[in-house]
Parts: structure tokens; sequence; C-alpha cells
């Protein structure tokens, strides 16, 4: 067999593996993934209906599984999930897909609920959990108008050090004289001129990355794949009923407080708390339980033996409460009332009906700090 | 950029070498600066600048070196030195230099964090190189900027090498062949390398990561999650020199190895013979042997050694996990030397103790915190005897461990290969890809550096 012969051969399995991929469709099965815009903000003023499923079902393609339901997703002026507000309001919720709301609608998330139980409007302030803080202290229009309360949620699978802005970057808390005004230098802006060129190039290759057949296949096959050899670990029964998690091994790999550094959390998590405080702003901590963190006896034996409770949500909260931070452990109302199924079956993410509790709970809250103000 | 994105290997590699290949060949280089400079931008273009400027540096101080001599000779090697190791030293040092000084009380500078443009470790070790050689006039200076640049943004090698000296392409640059044999090497070469690197690297990371994030691991598994590691690190960077060979030989080039079975090493001079081969002579070169190399008495020599491995450790990160990895390598060598032990026959306890030697030193290569890594070494001294571990990872052990010990590696491996094989290289090249897209893209270790 020649040279060449050998070439054409080895180009069949580039050729057909090409052909797959050229099958370019945008991950459609939830409004979060279409309306994903400039990380870590969505895309502006758009709104989105349409039917979802569950992350979990998407992932491990088993769709007997999916849970398909009815959504509406709508963002506002600066990439947000929230309907236009004449005014800044003066709660805002600060946190993650899960204050994002994922899998819910706009009337079901947690800031619309606590905005609901509060009877005030609440700023659905949800991008990702170690950079909405930074971005919610950037943002002019709280700058110009702090909020009474801002409630920060992490999860505990995204309880990571803050990118905290540093205190020039930090939107003044009124507009200074021109003369004391922050100036960028000709070298700062040249240099974030130039590092926008950069962005088109970097969305051509996410949307390449993001759509394209091959890696959609391999997806779905690979996870179908260990399903039938390895069985599956990320299926438990809750209530006679299948729900899709994250495994215990995965949530305990996002958790090790080890590997995450508690001191820097918490040292940034207070310095956020410290920065609000500057401009009159009182913060409420809320950690996001995860299922690990309330349906522990549902995962299966081998795998609870073999894993360690995670301690990260425990030394977060008690590092927190020691500096005197107004913090509270949503496990304790959860944990209470555990039944019907607070996550949605196919998802990672809350169901309306634990939304509404974490939401009221907040609200008991929320509701004497803004008194208090 | 990753060699196995999407991206890169169906939608740049077809187009850059569809158009390589219809070009004129006094056009070649050309277009491999372009589509280097392009392959840059994907992965990091806010420092396409640095990369250009270090580029253009080099080559005119290069041009400034051949015209000088005596002291003007020497200034502008030292013009650029300080640029290079300016760059290196504010983008990766500032950080650690800056904290370090403030845990220590001695300022109170703020802690600056810089952004570490990718593979700044490379890059301008490589441009450094090319002063240095011209300097001490071992070569000649490239025959135009587009041949130096082409040489130092040469996509392949650019982001995690291997460190490529100019002497070895120089001709290349020039004339070289692009015969079908040399294309089936590279794909093939290629084709191993991703292999190496999902289907081995990437499993024994997977496999050690539960272990790595356990909070109470015992003896057994602080050992196994290291023999893990030592498995990764090895099969993910070696894996990333064969694909970077594979391109280079695509692009008519015949890139350097940088691995050759380090793991059967009896001697950690050895060790270092095998492992980052082109750092390593590199360090050789312009460190060891300039600090004295074994030219002035023992005591010059040991501390040649470790200075040198220190330094080494610390080009790999700004981090004192980093500097002690390599001080403890410094102290292997100086020990072995002291013992003259590095002249001893290769027998299988040394292979044993030389490899356990490794694994220690990695545990602080693998750690983040000085805290973590001295926890996992009280772990692997002083853990409990028992090992709770799935069947997958007892399957995985043999299997790593022959792939390690019991087989050829892919410089001697990729030669014996027939055309029978073809179909089995297809399925390989398509398993890898279905498991990366599948499982999710891991990057290699080494893009950190």
């Amino acid at each position: 067999m020649s040279r060449r012969t050998q070439l054409y051969l080895l180009a069949v399995p580039w050729f057909v593996l090409f052909a797959i991929g050229l099958d370019f469709e945008r991950p459609d099965f939830r409004p979060y993934e279409l309306m994903l815009g400039k990380w870590p903000k969505f895309r502006r003023n758009r709104t989105i209906e349409m039917d979802s499923f569950g992350a979990l079902a998407f992932r491990y393609h088993v769709p007997h599984l999916r849970r398909v339901v009815h959504n509406t997703f709508t963002t506002d002026g600066a990439g947000l999930r929230n309907p236009p507000f004449p005014q800044p309001p003066p709660v805002v919720a600060v946190g993650d897909s899960f204050v994002v709301g994922v899998g819910v609608s706009d009337d079901q998330t947690i800031p619309r609920r606590l905005s609901v139980h509060l009877g005030v409007d609440v700023y659905n302030y949800g991008t990702q959990a170690s950079a909405a803080p930074g971005y919610f202290l950037t943002d002019p229009r709280f700058a110009a108008a702090p909020p009474g309360v801002v409630v920060f949620m992490p999860s505990a699978s995204t309880m990571w050090p803050i990118d905290m802005p540093t205190r020039r970057d930090r939107a003044p808390s009124k507009t200074p004289p021109a003369a004391e005004r922050p100036t960028s230098t000709l070298l700062t802006r040249l240099w974030s001129s130039w590092s926008a060129l950069g962005a088109p190039l970097a969305a051509m290759s996410n949307a390449v990355k993001r759509d394209n057949g091959l890696e959609r296949f391999a997806k779905q096959t690979y996870h179908g794949a260990r399903r039938v050899v390895f069985g599956f670990p990320a299926l438990i029964d809750v209530e006679g009923e299948p729900a899709l998690v994250q495994t215990l091994e995965e949530l305990k790999m996002n958790k090790t407080p080890k590997e995450r550094n508690v001191d820097d959390v918490v040292r940034t998590y207070v310095e956020f708390v410290q920065a609000n405080s500057e401009r009159g702003t009182r913060v409420l901590v809320a950690p996001l339980p995860e299922t690990g963190d309330l349906y522990f006896e549902s995962f299966p034996r081998d795998q609870r033996e073999s894993v360690v409770t995670p301690g990260l949500f425990d030394q977060v909260l008690l590092r927190l409460q020691e500096t005197g931070i107004a913090t509270v452990d949503l496990r304790e109302v959860m944990s209470a009332n555990r039944a019907p199924y607070l996550f949605l079956r196919d998802d990672t993410h809350y169901a309306p009906h634990a939304i509404d509790l974490v939401a009221r709970t907040l609200a008991e809250r929320v509701r004497p700090m803004l008194d208090s103000n | 950029m990753l060699f196995f994105d999407y991206t890169f290997l169906f939608v740049f590699l077809p187009a850059f070498l569809l158009i390589y290949a219809i070009l004129p060949t006094r056009a070649k280089n050309a277009w491999i600066l372009a589509g280097s400079l392009l392959f840059y931008a994907g992965s990091s273009f806010a420092f396409l600048p640095i990369l250009v400027f270090s580029i253009t540096v080099d080559y005119l101080v290069g041009r400034r070196i051949t015209a000088s001599e005596g002291r003007g000779r020497r200034a502008w090697l030292f013009v650029s030195l300080g640029i290079n190791l300016g760059l290196l030293g504010y983008f990766k040092y500032v950080g650690l230099f800056t904290t370090t000084l403030q845990e220590l009380g001695l300022t109170t500078i703020p802690i600056v964090e810089a952004a570490l443009p990718v593979g700044i470790s490379f890059f301008t070790f490589q441009s450094m190189s090319y002063s240095i050689d011209l300097y001490r006039r071992q070569i000649e200076p490239a025959r135009s900027f587009v041949d130096f640049a082409a040489y130092v943004a040469m996509f392949p090698q650019l982001i995690a090498g291997p460190i490529v000296r100019f002497s070895q392409i120089e001709d290349a640059l020039v004339e070289r062949d692009h015969s079908d044999e040399k294309l089936v090497a590279g794909v093939q070469q290629f084709i191993l390398g991703l292999g190496k690197k999902l289907l081995l690297a990437d499993t024994a990371a997977a496999l050690a990561s539960p272990i790595f994030a356990d909070a109470d691991p015992t003896l057994p598994e602080a050992w196994i999650a290291m023999f893990l590691f030592s498995c990764q690190i090895y099969f993910d960077f070696s894996g990333y020199t064969d694909m970077a060979i594979g391109l280079g030989r695509l692009l008519g080039f015949e890139l350097p190895k940088n691995f050759d079975s380090p793991y059967r090493s009896a001697s950690f001079s050895e060790f270092w013979r095998r492992w980052h081969i082109t750092l390593s002579s590199w360090l050789r070169d312009n460190l060891y042997i300039p600090l004295g190399g074994n030219r002035y008495g023992p005591l010059r020599t040991y501390f040649s050694l470790f200075a040198t491995m220190l330094l080494g450790g610390l080009w790999h990160g700004a981090s004192w996990t980093f500097v002690t990895w390599g001080a403890l390598h410094g102290a292997y060598l100086a020990v072995e030397r002291a013992l003259r032990a590095q002249e001893a026959p290769r027998t299988l306890p040394r292979i044993a103790l030389v490899y356990v030697g490794t694994l220690i030193a990695w545990v602080f290569f693998r750690h983040a915190t000085m805290d973590a890594a001295l926890f996992w070494l009280g772990r692997m001294f002083g853990g409990a005897l028992r090992a709770d571990l799935p069947w997958e990872l007892w399957a995985a052990l043999p299997i790593l461990a022959l792939s390690i010990w019991g087989m050829p590696n892919t410089n001697q491996f990729a030669p014996r290969l027939r055309p029978r094989h073809i179909p089995a290289l297809g399925v390989l090249f398509a398993v890898s890809l279905w498991v990366v897209y599948g499982r999710g893209l891991s990057p290699f270790i080494y893009f950190r550096f």
C-alpha cells in the first residue's frame, strides 16, 4: 500500500467525523443556553418562550427522564433576567444559575418570589456566583442608587472566591468631579480596544464548538454507553420516582474545602459585605444547598460510604457567622420540607415550590433589614 | 485552541493545510507565521502583541549581536535577556513576588495579579536561546524576519513546546521536504499523541481526582493517587509533544523529541535526560554550564545542579510548591553526584528508587499549596492501611503500568507501524475524539506554564 493510499485511508475517519460535525444546531433544550451572551451575562432585551427540559437529561441523554415544561425567560438592558424596572429596586439578589432561575419561568425565580413575599421590587443579579458580586459592585446603576439590602446566594458548588473588583474599578457612589474621576491612560485604552477586537474571533470559535453535531453526538452516545456498561450512579429514587442528580462524587469534587481554599472564599465574601456596607447596603448571605446536602441518604450506598460529607457549606457559614455577617442556613427549612422533592427531576436546580420556600424564608430575614434601613 | 478542539481539528487545521499545500515554497514560511498568529489569537488574543513584541525585539537584537563585537555584543545580549526575562518576570512572577513580600510584612505594595499570556514560558525561552546562540557564534542569523518569526511562533510548538533551538530547524526553514512518507508519519504520531492524552492521561486524571478530593485519604490511596498523577502528567505532556511533532512533520519540520520513557531511569540524571529533554538541555547549556557546571570542584557542581533545578522549578510556575519540586530534584541530583550513584549499573531496585523519589517530588507539583502538599506527603507515610477504591481503578492500574514500563514509547513504536495498522489508527482517532467530546475537554497540564 503506497503512502498516498495510507493518507487517504487515514482521512476517511476524519471526513466521517467532519460530516457528523456539520450538523450545526444550537443546544436549544432550554432558554438558558439560547440566552447566553457575552459571558457571564445574557443577551440583552430578549424574551424566549419555549418548552424546555433539564440539563442532566440532556447531558446523560435519557429521553424518557426528560420533564418538559413551558418556560419564559426575559432579560433587561443589562443582560440580566428582569422585567424593566422604572428605578433600581431596593433589594438585589446576587448569585448564580439558582438565582437566575434555570428551569423555571420568569415569575417563578427566587428574586421574583422574594419580591412577591416582600411586596417590593427585587432585582435579579444572577449570572455566575464568583463573578456576579464583582459585576454588581461595578454597576453604575446601583452605585448611584444603592439598594437597601443585597441577598448573596452562592450555591454550594459555586462557592468559590469572588473575583472582587479593585476599589478603583468599583463604580463610585456618586459621580465625582471630572478632576477626581479616575482617568484611564492611553495604554489601558489601547489595551482594552485591542482586547475588544478579539471578541468576534472568540464568539465564532465558541459558536462552532457549542453547536456542532460531533460534540453533541459524542456526549449523548458516551453517556449512553457509560449508562449501559457502568450503570447509572446519577439516578436516585425519591418518593418512588426517579430523579437525575450530580453524583456524590461530582458534588464532592465540586465542594471539597481543601481544594477550594475556604480562607479565600470567606475573605472575599467579607470584602463584598464591607464594600456594600460602605455604600450603606446591608448584605444577607444565604448559601443554597444542593441535592447532596438535602438527599444524601437517597444516593447509592457504595457512593455514600466512600464519601465524606462535604464540609465546605458548614465551614463557610460558620466562619461568616463568626465575623458577624448576617447569614441564613437554608438547609434547616428545606430539610424540614423535603417532600415533595425540592429539585427538578432532570436538572440540578430547584423546583418552583422549593424556590417559593426559599423566597419565603429569605423574606422573613430581609423584611426587618429593610425596615431598619 | 487545543489540538483536539473541534475548531482546531475540523476548521483551522484543514483550512491551514489546504492553503499551505498550494502556496509556492517561498510563501510557505509567511503562511506558517500568519496561521500561527491566528492560532495564538484564538487562544490568547489580548496577548498577541506580547508575542509579536518578543519576536521583533529578538530579531532586531539578533542582528545587532551579529554586527557587534566585544562589549557591544555582550550589551545587546543583555538587552535580549533583560526584555525576555522582564516579560516573563512581570507576567509570571509579579504575583508571587508581591504576595510573598506582603506575607513577610516587608511592604505594603498591593498584590499585583497579572494574567499569564499563553505559552510565554516557551516562546521567551526559545526566543532567548536564539540571541544566546548568536552571541556564542553557534548559529548564523535568520535570513529574514519571516523565517525567524515562523521559527518562534510556529503553532505546533508555540504553546507548550518542545523548546526548539534555531540550529535544529534553521536548514528546514530554508528548504524542507513534504513527502508522503513524512505526512503519514506526522499523522500517525499525531494520532498516537492524541490517544495518549485523551485515553491514558485523562483516564488517569479522572481516576485520581476523587482520591485527591478526599479529605481523608489512606496510605495506599495516597500512593495510588500519586502513581495516577505521574501517569497523567507523563502521558499528558508527552502526548502533547507527540501531537506537536506530528503537526511539525505535516509542515515539513522534524521537531526534537521531548520524552524517552523517563520512568525507566535508573538515576535522576538519567531521568532529566529523558524527561522534558528540550527544557533540560536548555537549562544545562544556558544555566548549569554558565553557573560553573562541573568545572570548579564538587561543591560548585552541587551548587550549580541545585540552583539550576531550583530555577527550573520556578520556571514551571510562580508558586513555592514548584520551587520545592525543583529544589527536591536539585537535591536528588547533588546527592547522586556526591555518591557517584549516576554511574552505577541499571538494576530494578535503582529504577524503583528513582521512580519513588520522582513520585515524592510530584506531590509538590500536584498540589496548589504547601499545606496541601505536606498533608498529602503525611498520608503517604502515615495514613491508614486500607484502600476503598472502585474496581475500574484497580483494572486501570496494570494497564497504565504496562504502558509505562512494559511497552515501547511512541518514538520507538511509531516507526514500527505498518500499512495494516492504518485502520487501527483510524479507530484510535475516532475513539479518542468520541471520549474527549463525550466526557468534556480537558486542557493540557503544560498549557499553564
